[in-house]
Parts: structure tokens; sequence; C-alpha cells
């Protein structure tokens, strides 16, 4: 069993709008901060961040400045926009109702059925 | 609200497509760098480093374009694709594209241009302040059709006193002046006179100055200023600011400029340009016929228009219910006494208020059903254009089987396809409509000119954003119409076997013309529609151009006269006899004139008494209409107008006199229906049931339509100026010259001028004048409607030849085996011959049925035929067949002329 999970699809999106909840991050920023807090469990292929990152933009849910990094470059730095964290909210809770009831399912002792 | 950031979004990236670019470009430039020194940091070289990030990012290509999708460019980028592609194409087969262009812009065309003449007649709003709170005062009486729009001076005060529901009401009254400036004299300007409250309440923009105040109306007879319209301004002081201060007279009196008024502003009338303004305090001054007295102070004086605006909040049937309220409670009872025995006349006069944002328009009611069967034919010509195109593109799509099934095998999605052709259609329908807008906008002008005979620049007939809105709309879906179903159709071939097989196959001969058939058919019924009302149009107009008028149309002409005071007839009698006769006299010694007289009323104009009379002797049916015209003349009027006497004779100048025995004439039908013939009248009696005068019949004159064009001739009889019941001593002169009346013109003018200095005249009209403009609307229905017919059978002609020529291209093989067989050509080209005559016999056949049921619409447009009338549709039908048979002609002949063995070899 590999050590790393294939991303499903549309989840990209979640976790870059949590990755940027915790403060606005360059675009590399956001995958290291996703390396991080899915402990290295998660693989992104790393040139499909920019176009989910597009796509937030697009639907108004982040929002950018320039900036610069810690080694001094200029680099736009995202944060989330209000409508962001409202859908952020609301993913959150959806997938903690998906996954409780998937592992119920799963869980599920033949006694049960 | 995500809808809106992705519109903004988008707008914002195509506007800053650039910035946008490189601003994806930093993000993965940023990226790489970052990444390269985290790897540099864990010990690779810098090359190294590099390389490894470039490969973990993965094609910065596809990312970028990934980039560019999300914010919804790509679509535009294929869009912008499929346009350059479609241009290209239409520029390889230029012929094709401009047969295409070409029918796309005779239809949008011919509907831009008279939608355009709708929306000024009857769709635009007049251009003052929120419109849409406009209310017109009308008053009818229960069966009355058409509400009068005329009111008193005294109900204008009692509605604008007393209503809640209108934050004000305006009045206005249109007048003629002769403006007189620098020694020159304009003689008839189109003017109103207004309340004080008419800028105020409509808001109308000015251009420069002041506006007409309250304070201008305060008192009767002062407030001598005048505002004039732009188009006014421009002409008479060619923009000259230094306009305002100026003194103008009007009708003799000196009034101030005080303002102009904006260019898009015409006045409330449609129509009727308004020239100059001023307050209807000044009307005893600038309106000498009305001898100096303020006009209207009786209930019955009605000569105002009245507009109200609505108060905040409240409806138009709010307002209708509160004003109508106020007239049974103060005016009816008074207006009831007042009218004494004409009161049974009346009825139950009720107020209502119509929605006014469109001004008033004697206009609107003349053209709005031409113009509503106009934007009918102009529909159906551009269905017959759409269908063109379809099978020019139908034609089109079978040469393109080979590219289309290259692109499908390439892996084209059928989405894409669609829209690629789609593309095409669209783009086509864009050129062609453009085109027709020009055509539109070119023609505007004339067509207005139309509609508002001789009074050039009296409509804003330039086309608003209105029209082209529609104009858009209607090139979108003409693009769409005839693009849909070939799009469809080439999107669902079969790849495979449209490329293996290589030409049309020899016995593809199953569905001869195939749809490309069955779209002649229609174009050919619906142009038969389109004959057939245009055949019955100009036979209207022709019809009434050659009607016996009973009247010397060539050499008459009219001169409308108004002499200070002749509005009070009795009051000024000895005053106006002296100024018409010396008037008489002098136009009767000009010479060239062969007679001259005066009439109550200017012939054609169809305004004339009409009192209810007893005959001597007659007894009436239970429920007949006992109302006849009455009409004063002077002597010598049948011999001015060249109507000739059947019996008895005319009033000499003896008998224009109080003293004298009242006599009459009467015209043929009234004998006809009272005596029994002309000869039996003379000496009869009839009486006024009003005043109960009686009068003897003197003579009778030979029927003439001198009161209106379409009309039956009514019973009408005519009495001496001394005898009739009227207060109105306005009066017409009529002139019948030699020769061309024309060049008396000037000379009348003058004399006129020198017998009363202060006389008010309309224009100088000849009789064939009155006729001219009495049958506009025949005009521009009879000539629209011809228009769009040639229009309609040129484009059926083409796509029949079209069809035809395709069809007989696409079965050069089965010709040429045929011819090989055996077959004589004359019997090849006699059998394709037919086989279009067919088709187009089928659509002959649809188009008469279908032309029976709708020209019931137009039986009140026709004169002198029956809407089924068998010449026009048997010009209309023989036409068509003439032109099918022409167009079907050329590619039977090359049917006929295959060559056998050039025709197999090919394969």
């Amino acid at each position: 069993m590999a050590s790393t999970t294939e991303l499903l699809q549309g989840t990209l999106d979640l976790l870059i709008l949590k990755a940027i909840s915790l403060g606005p991050l360059h675009g590399y920023g956001v995958l290291l901060r996703i390396q991080q807090i899915s402990r290295d469990k998660l693989r992104i292929q790393q040139g499909s961040l920019y176009p989910a990152l597009y796509r937030l933009e697009h639907q108004g849910l982040v929002a950018w400045a320039w900036g610069e990094s810690e080694n001094r470059r200029k680099a736009k730095f995202y944060r989330l926009t209000a409508a962001g964290r409202r859908r952020l909210d609301h993913e959150r809770a959806y997938w903690s109702r998906l996954s409780e009831a998937i592992g119920f399912v799963l869980d599920a002792a033949p006694e049960d059925v | 609200m995500t809808l809106l950031s992705r519109v903004r979004s988008f707008v914002r990236a195509i506007i800053f497509r650039r910035r946008l670019e490189r601003e994806i470009e930093a993000d993965l430039q940023f990226h790489v760098a970052e990444r390269a020194d985290d790897l540099m940091s864990r010990g690779l070289t810098r090359t190294e480093a590099e390389r490894r990030a470039r490969e973990e990012l993965g094609e910065p290509i596809r990312w970028k374009e990934e980039g560019r999708e999300a914010f919804g460019l790509r679509m535009l980028d294929d869009l912008r694709g499929d346009a350059v592609y479609a241009l290209r194409w239409l520029r390889r087969s230029p012929a094709f594209a401009a047969a295409a262009v070409l029918s796309v812009a005779l239809g949008v065309g011919a509907n831009a241009a008279v939608f355009n003449l709708l929306n000024v007649v009857l769709l635009r709003s007049l251009p003052v302040a929120d419109p849409r709170q406009l209310v017109v005062f009308g008053m009818s009486s229960a069966g009355d059709a058409n509400p009068g729009t005329f009111f008193s001076y005294r109900m204008f005060q009692t509605f604008r006193e007393q209503s809640r529901t209108l934050t004000g009401t305006t009045a206005s009254s249109g007048i003629r002046f002769s403006v007189q400036l620098d020694q020159q004299d304009d003689p008839a300007v189109t003017g109103q006179m207004v309340s004080g409250n008419y800028y105020a309440i409509l808001g109308v923009p000015m251009a420069l100055g002041r506006p007409i105040l309250p304070a201008d109306d305060a008192v009767p007879g002062s407030g001598a200023v005048a505002v004039l319209s732009y188009g006014y301004w421009q002409r008479r002081f060619g923009g000259d600011a230094h306009a305002i201060g100026r003194r103008i007279a009007l009708n003799g009196v000196p009034c101030t400029i005080v303002g102009v008024s904006a260019p898009e502003f015409f006045g409330t009338h449609v129509g009727d340009a308004v020239d100059v303004t001023v307050p209807l305090s000044m009307q005893p001054q600038v309106m000498s016929e009305q001898g100096g007295r303020i006009q209207g102070n009786g209930v019955f004086d009605f000569w105002l228009e009245l507009i109200g605006r609505l108060a905040p909040g409240v409806s138009g049937a709010q307002a209708s219910a509160e004003v109508d309220g106020i007239f049974q409670r103060s005016l009816a009872d008074e207006m009831l006494r007042q009218a004494g025995p004409k009161a049974a006349l009346l009825g139950h006069p009720r107020i209502v208020l119509e929605p006014g944002g469109r001004g008033l328009s004697e206009l609107r009611r003349r053209f709005a059903r031409p113009l509503s069967v106009l934007m009918g034919a102009a529909a159906l010509v551009l269905l017959i254009a759409c269908a063109n195109v379809a099978n020019l593109l139908l034609a089109r799509a079978a040469a393109r089987r080979r590219e289309i099934a290259v692109r499908v095998s390439l892996g084209a999605s059928r989405a894409r396809l669609v829209r690629q052709l789609l593309t095409e259609s669209l783009l086509l329908a864009l050129i062609g409509g453009g085109a027709g807008l020009i055509v539109a906008v070119w023609s505007s002008r004339t067509l207005a000119a139309l509609l508002v005979e001789g009074s050039a620049g009296a409509l804003a007939a330039r086309p608003d954003g209105i029209v082209l809105t529609f104009t858009f709309a209607v090139t979108i879906a003409t693009g769409l119409l005839f693009g849909i179903a070939p799009a469809f159709g080439s999107s669902q071939m079969d790849a495979n076997a449209a490329l293996k097989d290589g030409s049309a196959s020899v016995t593809a001969t199953g569905r001869r013309l195939g749809m490309g058939g069955a779209l002649v058919a229609a174009q050919v019924a619906i142009s038969v529609v389109l004959l057939v009302f245009a055949a019955l149009f100009v036979r209207t107009l022709v019809n009434l151009r050659t009607l016996d008028l009973g009247l010397d149309q060539e050499h008459v002409l009219t001169l409308r006269l108004q002499p200070p005071g002749s509005n009070q007839k009795r009051l000024n009698e000895a005053r106006l006899r002296r100024v018409y006769g010396s008037l008489l006299e002098r136009v009767r010694a000009v010479p060239g004139v062969r007679a001259a007289s005066l009439a109550g009323s200017t012939p054609l104009a169809g305004d004339t008494l009409n009192p209810a009379i007893a005959v001597a002797g007659y007894v009436p049916r239970a429920g007949e209409d006992m109302h006849v015209r009455l009409m004063q003349i002077y002597p010598d009027y049948f011999a001015s107008l060249g109507v000739p006497l059947l019996a008895g004779r005319e009033f000499t100048a003896a008998d224009d006199s109080p003293r004298a025995p009242r006599l009459a004439v009467i015209n043929e039908t009234m004998a006809r229906r009272f005596f029994g013939g002309s000869a039996a009248a003379i000496g009869r009696r009839f009486g006024l049931v009003l005043n109960g005068w009686g009068f003897q019949i003197a003579g009778v004159a030979r029927d003439s339509r001198e009161r209106a064009l379409r009309d039956e001739v009514p019973p009408l009889a005519y009495a001496t100026f001394a005898h009739t019941p009227t207060g109105r001593g306005q009066m017409t002169l009529v002139v019948r010259a030699t020769a061309d009346p024309r060049g008396l013109a000037a000379t009348v003018r003058q004399l006129a001028r020198e017998v009363e200095p202060a006389m008010v005249m309309l224009p100088v009209e000849t009789l064939a004048d009155r006729v001219q403009d009495a049958t506009r609307q025949e005009r521009l229905v009879a000539l629209l409607s011809s228009l769009f017919g040639t229009v309609a059978l040129t484009l059926a002609a083409l796509g029949l030849y079209g069809v035809l020529a395709y069809a007989v291209a696409r079965r050069r093989t089965e010709f040429g085996i045929r011819i090989a067989l055996g077959e004589t050509p004359g019997r090849l080209e006699r059998a394709v011959l037919g086989e279009s005559l067919l088709v187009a016999g089928a659509g002959m056949l649809a188009g008469i049925v279908a032309a029976f049921a709708v020209v019931r619409l137009v039986n009140r447009m026709l004169f002198g035929l029956a809407p089924l009338d068998p010449v026009s549709f048997g010009a209309a039908a023989a036409l068509m067949l003439a032109v099918a048979a022409a167009a079907a002609w050329l590619p039977a002949r090359h049917a006929a002329r295959v060559d056998p063995i050039v025709a197999l070899r090919r394969d």
C-alpha cells in the first residue's frame, strides 16, 4: 500500500482554501502548507495548483496582492475573501458529514445490517 | 454573487489580457525559483535543482492554458478562431458570400426601415422628463370610437385647479404664425400656444435661454414672449445665440425670444413639429380672428389639448376616475344646459385619461394600421431571405462534406462543429444585418417624408437605440434561423461514408430537390402573398388617383383666410364682407384667373356643419338619419371648382343679403334622396331643426368628392354667407386658373395681404396637392409593398435558380447515362423544367390559399376593389409563374446539354 493518496477530484480547491485560511501565502507556499498539514500524505501535481487558484479567484473566493517572499522575491500572495471563508465553512461541514457517513457504513458490523 | 464576480473577472480578463498573462507567468516563475532554492538547500547544484524544479512543475504551457480557461478566456479564443476561419471561408467563395449577404441585407433592411417608422410614429416616447407619468385627456360619449381630445378653457381651469391626482395639467393649442423678422415674412410657421406650466410640468429640455413660465401666462393679453424650436432657430437664425432677446412679429404682434428648446423636442404632436411657442395669454393678440377676446369661456369652445402628469403613486385609472368625477360635478350640467336642443346629441360625455408618454398624434391614427401591415410584409421578406440563405448553406454543406468529414475524423466534437458552423452563419448574418442597417438609415428620411408630406424635419426620423437593438436582435435571430438546420445536419454526418464516397452517387435521385425544394416552395408561397398585397395596394392607389372627383383638379388653388375677428362672424360681418368682397374683386381682375369664390371650408379638408333638417313633403323612415352637410359659399363657387349645375342656378350677389329670401343649392345625392331627382328638387323647401330657418332650393350641383376622397358623397347643402347659421367667418379662397394655377400663388397672397394687412393665411395649395396629400398613406403602402414584392420575387427566383442549378450539377452523371441510353435533350429539358414547375406550382397554390386567408386584414385599406380581387390574384400568380419558369429554364438547358462522355468519365 502506497504511503501517499491520489487527490479526489475537487478536493484540491478545498485544500487550497484551508491552506490560505491560516494566512496569506504565495503559490509555492500553498503547496508547502498543504504538504505540511496533510503530513505529506497527499500528492499534488505541483503545476495543477495554479489553474485551481485561478478558478477560485474567478469565483471571487480568493484574492491576491503583490508581496515579497522570505527569499526577497516579488510574488503574488493569495488570501481568502469573505465569500471564500463562507465557502470553506460550508465545505468543511459537508466533508465531515460525508466522512462520518462513509466511516459509519464501512465500520458497520455484520450484526448491524 | 459568485456570478457577478465571475462576470467581473471575465471582463477584467478580456480587457487586461496581457497583464493577466504576465501574472500567470510570474506565479510559475516564482514557483520554480523558490522550489529550486529549496532543492539547493538540500544539496543539489543550481543547474540540477532548477531542472528538477521545472520537472516537478510539469508543462507550463498546460498550466497557462488551464489558467486562461479558468478565467473564461478559452471560449473567447475559440470564438475568435471560429470567426477568423469563417471569414477566410467566406473570402474563398465570394459569389456565395455576396448572395447570402445581399439576401440578409435586403431582409433585415426592410425590417429595420419599417420598424424605424413604426418606432417614430407608434412607439417612441416624448423626449421629456419621465414620459410614462404623462396622461392625455379625452372626452367620449357612449358608443364613440374615437374620444375627442379638445377641451374648453373653462374645463382646463377646472381640472387644473381641482385635480389632486395630477401634479399638473397643461394646455396647448396649435396655431399658424406669419413670422416677420428683418422685413422678411415667413408665411405659415407651425406654432402653438401653451399654458404657463407646460414646460415645467412636461419637463421639456432647453438648449438655450429660458422656457415659458407661469408668470408669462398670468394675465390675458400679456406675456409677449416666444420660445423657438431648435430647428427653426438653426434655419432662421443660423444658430446664433444672440437670437435670445430679439423681437419678432408673430401675426403682427411683437414678441421677445426668450429661449430655444432642445434639438430632440419637436412638440407634443408627433409628426407636427412646432417651431414657435407663445403663452396662452397671448391668444387674443396673435389670433386676431378672435376679435381680441380670450376664447373659450363657454364650456363648448373646444380648442385646447390637455396633458397632465400623474402624482407619484397614482395610477392612470385613479386619476381618470377623479377627473371624470370633477367633470360630472362641475361642468356636465352646464354643458347640457348650454347645449339646449343639441343636448340629446351629446349623450353622456365622460373624461378618460390615456397614457400620454408618446404624445398626441394624428399620424398615429392614420398610419397605425398601414405600418403594422407593412411590418408584417417586411417580416415575410425576411423569411424569404432566410430560406434563400439556408438553401445556399445546404448546397455549401454538401460541397463541404469532405472538409467536415476530415475534421470529424481528426476528433472535432459535434458541439464544436455546430459552434463553428453557427459562427459562420452568424457572421454572415451580422455582415448582412450591418448592410441592412445602412439601408435603413439611408432611407429613413425619405420614408419619413412620405409620412409627413412636405414638412421635412417634422419627425425625428433617425434610427435610435431601440431600432438598433431591434435590428441586432433580428439579425441574430436570422442567423440562427437559417444556420441551425444546416449546422446540425452537417454535424450528424457519417465521416466514413463521406470520405470513402468520392463524388455524388450515380443514383442519388431519391428526393430530387429535397430540403432545398421545400424551402423554394415556401419562398414561392410567401412571394405570392406579398405580390397579391402589392397588387391590391397599387390598384387601390390607382383607383384613388384616377377617381373622378367631379372637380377641376388641375386648375384650382386654395388659400385659407383667417382675417381679424373672423371667429365672431355676426359681430364683424360688415367688415368681413368688405374684406372678402374687395379681395374677390381684385383676384378676378388678375389675368389668367377664370373664376374665383370663397367657401366655408377647404375642399378635401372635410370639416363642415352637420345640422339635422326637416324636408317639406318628405316623411322620414323610423330612425332615419336626417343630418346633412351645410357649407357657406360665395357666388361663383361652382364655376370656381369646375362643378356643373344639373338644374336651377347658382347664387348671385343679390342672394347674399340678410334681407334676401333664404336660398340653397344642394348636391345630387341630397336631391335624389329627398326629392327623387334634380329637376324635381327646384323650388322645394327644407328647414334646419336647430333654429327653424327655412331654405328654398334654387339649384342642384353635380356630386363631387369635395369633402373627402374615400367617403361616399354625403347629402350636402350650400347656403350664402349671409344665411348660414355659424359663428365662424373664416373662408377659403378658391381660384380657378386658365392654366397651371401655381403661377398665381404669390399674386393671390399679395392681394390678400393688401386688403387686410393683419390677415392670417395658411399656405397656398392646389387641389392636386390636396389630393396628393389625401393619398399619403396609400402611396406609402403601395410603394413599400411593391418594393417588398419585387424583392421577394427576386429572392425566390434566385432561390429556385440556385437549387435547380445545384441539383442539375449533382445529377450530371444521371443525365449523362440517360442521354447515353437514348433520351433526347428536349425530353430531358422538359423533365427538369416540369420538376421545377411542380415545386413552384405547389408553392404558388399554397401562397394563394394563404393570401385568401389574410387579405381580409387589409379590407379597410382598399378602395374600389374587393379583397379577393381576381385581377390582383391573377396578376400575382402569372408574374410568379413567369419568373419561376425563367429561373428554371437555364438549369434545364444545362441538363439537356450534358455531354455523356464527359459526365461519365468524371468518375
